[in-house]
């Protein structure tokens, strides 16, 4: 017969065994089954962790409503302003990430009396520069038009730069960042790969005001796209079917002489596609159409670009950059502090009072929590000491924080090596001095390098110190006394101030990302070492 | 020339010396300057109001800074957190020191280590948009957030600090005592629970004592989920402040008395903290006398 | 295969991984009779007493083939390993008591199996102490915890703990190479007292010791049984020459 270890054999008639027997391995089965469960369930806790927030990290995917529907429109029509004007194709700079715009931010891009930025459309913090030609008669004044809105023909004559030709136009659209300008249709074929189109989105869908009445205590406020497609399409046939009153739909075509507009405010239940312009100049209702928008959240541009707004636009650079600096210094200060402790604690101190005390200490400062440690920086490094909230000011106050982490790992790994290198080194007649840097410091090197790896994992993760000692700039440091945010302080400030949840789980996945890459590394060498201590 | 060198000798181990000499400094001076910034509030406040008194209203006049609320809030959610993680991280530590074998157990020793090392910020993200709407959905609650939500955030932060301590005890508890038991006709499962962990008992206590230090010294996952009411909590549902999230919170704009206030509550932290590191020495100390 | 075998061990052998520790083991143990394994280190004897009540289940390279009744029943398809276990007890090398009471030491088998009775525990421990003559010493101090006891105690308490699940053999592996002499002597007593009503297997590396107490003795040698025999005739007139020189001290 053969067998190996641990026999569960199938209770057979022949096997010689009691209830009891039989009952307690019963038990011991219901509570290792349990103990399973618990494990896996602590494997799904991370993985949900971490994989939610890289979902929501990498990618955004959001319903937003809008009072234009997402149909986009590349050649708008001008015919409201004349009977024979050209459409007109609007034109941006290559680099500027927009694909298209509702018709009234176009409107304020060329109309703001301050200067306006793309950053309200797309996030990417860029000074918006409108560019006009007025040299093209009837088309021109059209355009003119169709930008206004009643009175900001001012802000428009101060705000937009004249350019000479069609052909300039296109030139200088392609060589200005943030650029935006028109050409008629004819003009606009083999554009330059330096200028992209910009979709304009104008299609509103105007209803009578009974279908946006609260009834019953609910109230459609907004469509999706999907059911706008349906409603414009005639498919539904009562308003109820999307979520609203229990009225017919009345869909009214779009006529050019404004007899529309009459019939649909005189029809309950009625429903018009018509131009947003329209609407705005007649005080119509709007139902709003929910966009799906989805992309990639974490993209290349969110890392390199500069924070702008409170880090609504741009990226996060200065922030990963900060952090580096905040890493590296904490390093700096708390290794050589840290690794000279452990030297003395393992090779110079003998057990006994003074030992007690440092290994009190060390133990005492580890448990120490960081708002505390955040109430001390404040006190001690900021005021007493004068440095002011900003970056020596927290970069003291986690050097102290991640000293015990140092010293602990420092001390595992000197006392790790073998007390056979020492007395090999002695011998030689090397002193005690020379036979730690050249023999067991290096010897002891992978193990200390755990430590400054775990130390730098904790100064990327710690938030609650750094609030009332780095403060809440989001430029680039600058010098030692300069405020600045690194990442976790950043995404707080993000969350607190609501900002975007989008750039919130961004900055969250490129931490989540930079603790994976450290604890990697950590685990990685801490194999090197065992693999080269044969252990 | 060997004058000399011995001179050096002695320099550097003074120096290293001044190194280790550091933490212990450090210690001594927060001790004494959160104590120096914070007591002179008892000249006005009666140290047993503060501690007692449920009214926070530091703002208004005549101002009132009664901390119980907050001590209460801390209490709330560090209970609720070890009742969460104490029953998983002990199984886990089982786990990973009886029963764990090969690929599975790297995988959560990995787990576990970055279950540690992710930042407490990115927790209180996750509480509030991955569990507080389930929260909000389960119990019909109005935010989601509150004391349950916290406990929850703090359950899994403190789960690896279980687990590792109870791991490492059960690690310590010596072989034969296991094979004691077993050759008696026990079944593992009975040794674990009946041999090894009364052996380890000490050491699994200190984690435990550990793990709820972190709970209550834990400031940014909490301020994120626990919904910063300045009222008494009364249940897993509502909405709590603890004593980290007060400093926290009101140190953006606290002036005066106001300001003094929350470095007294720091006092009041900083106790709490120095009670529960003494506890886990003392327990640490004796599970290395029962491992002898 | 004989009736009044206890256990019976039929060409087993046993390999730790690659490494084989045990080569074809044929050995019929006695009822009531003390049986010692000796040898060299490394040769074996504590693997295969291990093997005996199936200890080695808790190492997973352990591949074992043969057969071994244990009361003409196989030992791996016919008994439930923790009935096998109660039936088959061991007394380990370094004594092992567990961080408790004395009282809930002994107590710790019968409950584990099912005992909860407290008069019948109680008489339980009071029997077992008595049989292991430590109930003089420690009667008053039933409920002190036991690692208060001596090396020597400590080791009588864990026999008392085997004996108190009510074993038919008593299995140990070296009891008293941890002890003092005089502790040893009182060990060597109890356990010529237990073979009347206990089937002893006991390994030492006490030459002397295995003379004193065993009716029979096995020689183990690189896995192997050299030689197996009544005691005298092993260490007076022993058949392989390779057994002449481990009992004459030339190697081990």
């Amino acid at each position: 017969m053969t067998s190996t270890g641990s026999i569960n054999l199938p209770a057979e008639e022949k096997i010689i065994s009691s209830p009891h027997s039989r009952k307690i391995r019963l038990q011991e089965r219901i509570a290792k089954s349990l103990i399973w469960f618990l494990a896996v369930l602590t494997i799904a806790i991370l993985a949900w962790i971490v994989g939610y927030l890289m979902v929501k990290g990498l990618r955004y995917n959001n319903n937003v409503p809008y009072d234009v529907t997402p149909y986009a429109e590349t050649r708008l029509s001008l015919d409201a302003f004349g009977e024979d004007v050209e459409d007109v194709v609007f034109i941006i700079h290559h680099k500027t990430r927009s694909e298209d715009i509702p018709v009234a931010g176009l409107r304020k891009l060329y109309n703001k009396t301050r200067p306006e930025n793309w950053g309200f459309y797309n996030q990417q913090n860029l000074r918006v520069v409108p560019l006009a030609y007025e040299g093209a008669g009837a088309f021109s004044a059209a355009v003119k038009d169709f930008i206004l809105t009643a009175d900001d023909l001012d802000d428009y004559k101060k705000n937009v730069q004249e350019v000479d030709s069609w052909q300039d136009m296109i030139e200088q659209v392609g060589s200005t960042a943030g650029a935006l300008g028109f050409l008629p249709a004819s003009e606009a074929e083999n554009l330059p790969k330096t200028v992209k189109v910009l979709g304009v989105r104008r299609t509103s869908v105007a209803v009578h005001p009974s279908v946006m009445e609260i009834v019953d205590g609910r109230m459609l406020r907004e469509i999706t796209s999907e059911d706008a497609e349906r409603l414009a399409s005639g498919e539904v046939a009562n308003w109820k079917d999307v979520g609203g009153i229990d009225y017919p739909v009345t869909l009214i075509e779009r006529t050019s002489d404004g007899q529309c507009l009459e019939e649909l405010q005189s029809t309950k239940g009625a429903m018009l596609l018509c131009h947003y312009g329209d609407v705005e100049k007649n005080g119509l209702s709007i139902l709003p159409v929910k966009r799906h928008e989805t992309g990639w959240n974490l993209t290349w541009h969110f890392i390199v670009e500069a924070p702008a707004r409170s880090g609504q636009w741009g990226g996060i650079s200065y922030i990963i950059i900060n952090t580096f600096f905040l890493i590296l210094f904490t390093v700096l200060f708390s290794t050589p502090v840290g690794v000279m402790a452990a030297i003395f604690m393992v090779e110079y101190a003998k057990q006994g009072r003074l030992m007690r005390i440092l290994r009190m200490g060390t133990e005492t400062l580890a448990g120490i929590p960081s708002i505390v440690f955040g109430l001390f920086g404040f006190i001690f490094f900021v005021q007493i000491l004068g440095l002011g909230i900003g970056f020596i000011s927290s970069t003291l106050t986690v050097t102290l924080m991640v000293l015990p982490t140092i010293i602990r790992t420092s001390e595992e790994a000197l006392k790790s090596v073998p007390q056979s290198f020492r007395e090999g080194s002695l011998a030689l007649g090397a002193t005690k001095l020379q036979t730690i840097v050249k023999v067991v410091l290096p010897a002891a090197s992978p193990g200390i390098l755990t430590g400054i790896i775990l130390a730098v994992g904790r100064t990327v993760g710690e938030t609650a110190v750094l609030i009332y000692t780095l403060g809440s700039n989001y430029d680039l440091v600058s010098g030692p006394s300069s405020s600045a945010r690194v990442l976790s302080l950043h995404l707080y400030m993000l969350f607190s101030e609501a900002l975007s949840f989008d750039r919130t789980f961004a900055t969250g996945a490129v931490l989540v990302i930079i603790i994976l890459l450290t604890n990697l590394s950590a685990t990685f060498v801490m194999k090197r070492v065992s693999k080269n201590t044969g252990k | 020339m060997k004058s000399s060198k011995s001179v050096l000798e002695v320099t550097v181990e003074k120096i290293f010396l001044l190194s280790a000499l550091i933490s212990v400094v450090s210690v001594a001076f927060i001790t004494v300057f959160i104590f120096l910034e914070g007591a002179p509030l008892f000249a006005k406040v009666n140290p047993f109001t503060f501690l007692f008194s449920s009214k926070w209203a530091p703002t208004a006049d005549p101002a009132q800074y009664g901390i119980l609320p907050f001590i209460m809030g801390s209490v709330w959610v560090t209970v609720g957190a070890l009742i969460l993680s104490v029953p998983i991280g002990l199984a886990v530590g089982i786990f990973m020191a009886e029963m764990a074998e090969g690929r599975f157990a790297d995988i959560l020793r990995s787990v576990v280590e970055l279950l540690a090392g992710i930042p407490s910020v990115i927790y209180g993200l996750f509480g509030y948009i991955a569990i507080s709407p389930l929260i909000r959905q389960l119990f019909n609650s109005p935010t989601g957030l509150g004391v349950l939500t916290a406990s929850i955030v703090l359950a899994i932060m403190t789960l690896p600090t279980i687990i590792n301590i109870t791991e490492v005890s059960l690690r310590a508890v010596p072989h034969e005592l296991k094979e004691g038991s077993l050759a008696l006709g026990a079944t593992h499962w009975m040794t674990i629970y009946r041999v090894m962990i009364p052996s380890a008992r000490s050491g699994i206590l200190a984690g435990i004592v550990l793990g709820m230090g972190r709970a209550i010294g834990e400031t940014m996952a909490v301020l994120m989920v626990a919904g910063n009411a300045v009222t008494m909590p009364k249940g897993p549902l509502s909405l709590a402040r603890t004593l980290t999230m007060n400093i926290a919170t009101d140190m953006k704009y606290a002036t005066g008395d106001h300001a003094v206030s929350l470095f007294t509550t720091g006092i009041v932290l900083f106790v709490f903290i120095l009670g529960i590191n003494m506890v886990v020495q003392y327990l640490m100390k004796k599970a290395v006398k029962e491992e002898m | 295969m004989a009736v009044e075998n206890k256990i019976n061990v039929n060409d087993l052998n046993l390999h730790y991984g690659d490494f084989q520790a045990l080569y074809d083991i044929n050995i019929g143990i006695k009822e009531k009779e003390v049986t010692a394994l000796i040898g060299p280190s490394g040769c074996g004897k504590s693997t295969f007493l291990r093997t005996l009540n199936r200890m080695n289940d808790l190492i997973d390279i352990v591949k074992i083939d043969g057969d071994i009744h244990y009361d003409d029943k196989n030992i791996y398809s016919q008994w439930d390993v923790i009935e096998l276990r109660k039936k088959v007890g061991m007394v380990f090398q370094k004594p092992n008591p567990f961080p408790m009471s004395i009282y809930d030491n002994i107590a710790y088998g019968p409950r584990t199996h099912g005992v909860k009775n407290k008069s019948i525990l109680t008489d339980i421990v009071e029997r077992s102490l008595e049989q292991a003559s430590l109930w003089d010493e420690v009667k008053d101090r039933l409920h002190k915890p036991a690692l208060g006891l001596s090396g020597g105690q400590q080791q009588r308490l864990c026999i008392a703990r085997v004996l108190a699940v009510e074993p038919d053999v008593v299995l140990m592996d070296e009891p008293t190479s941890a002890l003092d002499p005089i502790s040893t002597s009182r060990i060597e007593d109890l356990i010529d007292e237990l073979k009347k009503s206990y089937t002893i297997v006991i390994v030492t590396h006490n030459m002397q010791q295995a003379g004193r107490i065993s009716d029979k003795t096995a020689f183990f040698l690189h896995g192997k049984i050299e030689e197996f025999g009544p005691t005298d005739e092993i260490f007076f007139n022993p058949a392989s020459p390779k057994t002449e020189e481990y009992i004459s001290g030339k190697f081990g």
